[in-house]
């Protein structure tokens, strides 16, 4: 599955990023690396929220990735 | 694991000043012109370097905005010791709203550029999109594959 970042950006300054496809705790890493380089052009993004994925919303995306089953006929 | 996270946003252009160079030479002055031009360009208004007070009275500033319909216009201006970025604008008379919707434009735009090459920095194929918000209005969306 492809790293994913989504990032939906208001117009109030309210930023929602999405993370996904990343194995363990990647994902925090990342966050942190992206903090890091926004902050390098002058972007100070301040967490509000922080949401672990839960085990249904990461199985549905595993399951839109996955490859669809090939039909084979029993004869 | 994957996470959702969501994040206030604040414009402070620090790069350059924290490594003794000045303000103009940070990434992100070059941005925030971007940010200026773009919104210029989508709300049909003049880019300048001044802008004029419920007296006619002129303040020069960095960037502003203005139109036929804000002729007094709105000012962008970085601070030069500190980075920070300040709008000005005498709204008095009715000007509020639209001052208001330039600058969140400006800021939205900045945002989004923002991110957008970030994640080209961090290697992403990005993608940005528009959309219309029935209710939060224009919504600007950036996606990074890796």
């Amino acid at each position: 599955m492809a790293r994913t970042i989504r990032a939906e950006i208001g117009s109030k300054r309210e930023v929602k990023m999405e993370f996904s496809g990343f194995p363990g705790e990647a994902c925090f890493d990342e966050a942190e690396r992206l903090r890091d380089v926004l902050r390098e052009l002058g972007l100070w993004a301040i967490p509000v929220t922080v949401m672990p994925k839960t085990s249904s919303q990461i199985a549905r995306e595993t399951e839109a990735e996955a490859p669809e089953k090939k039909k084979v006929l029993h004869s | 694991m994957s996470h959702i996270s969501s994040y206030h946003a604040d414009i402070k252009l620090q790069t350059a000043l924290e490594q003794g160079k000045s303000v103009e030479q940070d990434p992100g002055w070059d941005i925030l012109n971007e940010a200026v031009w773009a919104c210029a360009e989508e709300k049909n208004l003049d880019v300048g370097h001044s802008i004029r007070d419920y007296y006619g009275r002129l303040i020069y500033c960095d960037w502003s905005l203005s139109g036929p319909a804000f002729d007094r216009g709105i000012g962008i201006n970085v601070n030069r010791d500190t980075g920070d970025v300040v709008f000005i604008c005498d709204s008095y008379g009715g000007y509020e709203r639209i001052a208001g919707e330039i600058k969140e434009k400006v800021i939205q735009n900045y945002i989004a550029l923002c991110v957008a090459r970030a994640l080209s920095t961090l290697n992403y194929e990005v993608e940005v999109e528009e959309v219309k918000h029935p209710v939060d209005g224009k919504k600007v969306l950036v996606k990074g594959v890796l």
